[in-house]
C-alpha cells in the first residue's frame, strides 16, 4: 500500500533520512524505532506531505504522493499526530474530532454525527464538551488520534503518542489500536518504549543516523547486533 | 436535545420582537440625526461583519479593508454618474470587483504566513487610494464627487427622507449577521477554526489552507464592498480619503474588534457603540478631524486589548470566547513542524 524508495532528505549538510526504503501493508502495524535524531519525525513529515523529498519516491497504492502538499496526503488517506501535540486548543474535544470527520463527511451535522462515535471510542466523550487547552498533554495525544482516525484514513502515523501515559491507559490504546486494525488500517507508530512497540507490531523498522539499518519482526530486530550496538552504543533509548 | 428545542423557540421568539422593534424604529425616532446615527451603525457594522470573516473567523488580520469599501462605494457612484445606471446595479458591480480584488491578492499573498497578509492589506489599501487619486476623469480626483438629488427615485435609490434608507440598511444588516452565522456553523467555518488555532494541524486533516482563506478573504470583500455601496448612495458623496484611509480600516477592524470577533453580534454591538462615539468626537474636535478619531481609535484598542479582549459581547455573556486573545492567533512559522 504505501511505499518509500531511495526517501532522502537533508537540512543544509545534515541527511536527516538518508535512502530509506519502506513498504507498509494493508492492516500491518510497523514500529518504527531508533536513536534520539535518528530521522523518525522527519519521515513522518516527508510521508504525510508536510516536508518536500530530496531524492527518491513515495507512492500509495501505486500512485506517487511526495511533494504534492499534507492535505492532499491527508485527503488521500494518511494522516498523523504530532510529536509535540497540535490539538485545535480553543475548539471543544467534539469539535476537534468533528473537522477530522469533516474530511469525508456531505455536511456539517454529519461530521459531527461522526465525531460523536470516534469520541466515545476513544474514551474521550466525558470531555467532549472541554475546550482541547483544557486537556492534559496525554489527552490531547488521545484527541490527536481520535482526530487522525476520524477522517477515515487508510493509514495512521502515531508520533509517540503514548508518552506519560500509565501502563494501564498504554493497554488501552493498545486494544484499540488492535480494534482498529482490525478494520483494515495500518499503522506505523513511532514510541520509545520498547516493551510497547515490541508488543504491538508485526514489524519493526529501525533508524539510525537517517538510515534504516533493521526491518524485520520484533524478534530478529531485538536480536540485530546492528540494533543493539546502535542503542548500546548510544546508551539506550529513552 | 429537548433543551435545544426549547432555545430554539426562545429564539425565534426574540428574533420576532427585534423585528418588530427594529422596524418601528423609524416611526418613533423623530429626531433626524438619531436615524442618521442608526444607519451609519448599521453600514459600519456590515463592512464589520465583512472583516470578522477573514479577520475574525479565519484570523487573518486584514488592515485594508477600506480598499473593498472604496470598490463599492466608487463603483455605485459610477455606474450613476457615468453609465446611468441604477447605483444599485453599480453596488452589484463592485462587490464584483471587490472579489476579484481579494481573489488575485489573497491568492499570492495568504500563502505566506506572518504578517505578510496584513501588510499587503494595507499596501492595496494605499494603492486603491492613489489610482482614486489618479483617475480623475472617473473619480473626481480628490474633491471627490457629488451625487445631486433629483428628487424621489427608486431605481436611483433616492428618497426624500431617511426612513427608507433606514430599512436598506437594515436590511443589508441582516444579510451580514445571516451570512456571519452562516459561516460559522458551515464546513467553511470549521475549516477556518482549525486553520485558526494550527495551520499545520489543519492540513493534517486535508484542509486546503489557500481554498478556505481565500474564499473567505472574497466574502469579506463582498460584505465590506456592500457597505460602501451602501454609503455613497446615502451619503450623496464620495471621496478618496473618506472612503480609503487607514482610518477607514482600522474603524471597520475596531468595531468588530471592541464588539467581538466570531461572534454574531459582536459587530453590530461595536457598532453602536463606537459610531456615536466617534461621531461625537468628530463633532468635538471638527477641526483637527482626522487626527483626532484615530486618537481616540488607539486609546479604546488598548482599553480593548488589555480588558476585553474577547470583546465586549463576551464580557456581557461572561464566556470566553475561543481563542480571542491576541490579536493574530495562529501562525506558527513554516519550520516549526519538522522539529515537532
Ligand atoms: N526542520 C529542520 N531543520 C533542520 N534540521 C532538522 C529539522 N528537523 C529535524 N532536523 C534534524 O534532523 C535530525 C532528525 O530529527 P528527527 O526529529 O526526525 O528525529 P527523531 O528520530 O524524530 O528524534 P526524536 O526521537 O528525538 O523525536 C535531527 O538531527 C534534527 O535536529
Ligand atoms: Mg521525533
Amino acid at each position: 500500500m504505501l511505499q518509500l524508495k531511495g526517501v532522502t532528505k537533508s537540512f543544509g549538510g545534515l541527511t536527516a533520512v538518508n535512502q530509506v526504503d519502506l513498504e507498509v501493508r494493508p492492516g500491518e502495524i510497523v514500529g518504527l524505532i531508533g536513536p534520539n535524531g535518528a530521522g523518525k519525525t522527519t519521515l513522518t513529515n516527508l510521508i504525510t506531505g508536510f516536508l518536500p523529498i530530496d531524492q527518491g519516491e513515495i507512492t500509495l497504492n501505486g500512485e506517487p504522493i511526495a511533494n504534492r502538499g499534507a492535505d492532499f496526503v491527508a485527503r488521500k488517506g494518511i494522516v498523523r499526530t504530532f510529536q509535540i501535540e497540535r490539538s485545535f486548543k480553543d475548539l471543544t474535544v467534539l469539535e476537534n474530532v468533528a473537522v477530522g470527520a469533516l474530511v469525508r463527511a456531505d455536511s456539517v451535522p454529519e461530521a459531527f454525527k461522526k465525531a460523536k462515535t470516534v469520541v466515545k471510542r476513544f474514551g474521550l466523550d466525558r470531555q467532549e464538551e472541554e475546550l482541547a487547552r483544557n486537556l492534559t498533554i496525554q489527552s490531547r495525544k488521545a484527541l490527536e488520534f481520535a482526530r487522525a482516525y476520524a477522517t477515515q484514513p487508510k493509514m495512521i502515523i502515531l508520533d509517540e503518542v503514548m508518552a506519560g501515559l500509565t501502563p494501564g491507559e498504554i493497554d488501552g490504546q493498545l486494544t484499540l489500536i488492535q480494534e482498529i486494525v482490525s478494520e483494515g488500517l495500518s499503522f506505523l507508530i513511532i514510541e520509545h518504549i520498547m516493551q510497547v512497540i515490541m508488543g504491538v507490531s508485526q514489524r519493526i523498522v529501525v533508524l539510525e543516523e537517517g538510515a534504516k539499518i533493521a526491518d524485520g519482526t520484533p524478534q530478529a530486530v531485538a536480536n540485530d547486533p546492528k540494533v543493539i550496538e546502535a542503542y548500546l552504543g548510544r546508551g539506550g533509548g529513552d | 436535545m429537548a433543551d435545544s428545542q426549547t432555545e430554539a423557540r426562545k429564539r425565534s421568539g426574540l428574533a420576532v420582537l427585534l423585528i418588530m422593534l427594529v422596524s418601528l424604529l423609524p416611526l418613533v425616532v423623530q429626531h433626524g440625526y438619531v436615524l442618521r446615527i442608526l444607519i451609519m451603525i448599521s453600514y459600519f457594522a456590515v463592512a464589520s461583519y465583512g472583516w470578522d470573516v477573514i479577520g475574525g473567523y479565519a484570523g487573518q488580520l486584514s488592515l485594508g479593508q477600506a480598499a473593498f469599501f472604496s470598490i463599492g462605494a466608487y463603483a455605485a457612484a459610477s455606474a450613476y454618474l457615468i453609465w446611468k445606471l441604477s447605483p444599485a446595479v453599480g453596488a452589484l458591480a463592485g462587490v464584483g470587483l471587490a472579489a476579484l480584488l481579494a481573489l488575485g491578492l489573497g491568492s499570492l499573498v495568504l500563502r505566506l504566513r506572518g504578517p505578510y497578509f496584513t501588510l499587503s492589506t494595507l499596501a492595496a489599501a494605499e494603492v486603491v487610494r492613489i489610482l482614486l487619486l489618479h483617475f480623475k476623469s472617473i473619480t473626481g480626483g480628490a474633491e471627490g464627487r457629488v451625487i445631486p438629488y433629483t428628487g424621489f427615485n427608486l431605481s436611483a435609490l433616492q428618497f426624500a427622507t431617511d426612513r427608507p434608507y433606514y430599512y436598506i440598511a437594515v436590511a443589508l444588516l441582516a444579510l451580514a449577521i445571516w451570512t456571519s452565522y452562516q459561516v460559522s456553523r458551515s464546513r467553511l467555518g470549521f475549516q477556518l477554526a482549525a486553520i485558526r488555532n494550527d495551520e499545520d494541524a489543519a492540513e493534517s486533516v486535508g484542509i486546503n489552507l489557500m481554498s478556505a482563506k481565500v474564499k473567505a478573504f472574497v466574502i469579506s470583500a463582498c460584505l465590506t464592498a456592500l457597505a460602501g455601496a451602501f454609503y455613497v448612495i446615502y451619503d450623496r458623496y464620495i471621496d478618496p480619503y473618506s472612503t480609503c484611509s487607514s482610518e477607514v480600516s482600522v474603524k471597520i477592524l475596531l468595531i468588530a474588534l471592541v464588539g467581538g470577533r466570531r461572534s454574531i453580534w459582536g459587530p453590530l454591538l461595536g457598532a453602536v457603540l463606537l459610531i456615536p462615539l466617534t461621531e461625537l468626537t468628530n463633532a468635538y474636535f471638527a477641526s483637527i478631524r482626522a487626527g483626532a478619531s484615530m486618537v481616540v481609535y488607539s486609546i479604546i484598542l488598548i482599553i480593548v486589548v488589555l480588558y476585553a479582549p474577547d470583546g465586549l459581547i463576551r464580557v456581557l455573556r461572561r464566556r470566553p470566547s475561543r481563542g480571542a486573545v491576541t490579536l493574530q492567533p495562529g501562525p506558527k512559522g513554516r519550520n516549526s513542524h519538522a522539529s515537532a
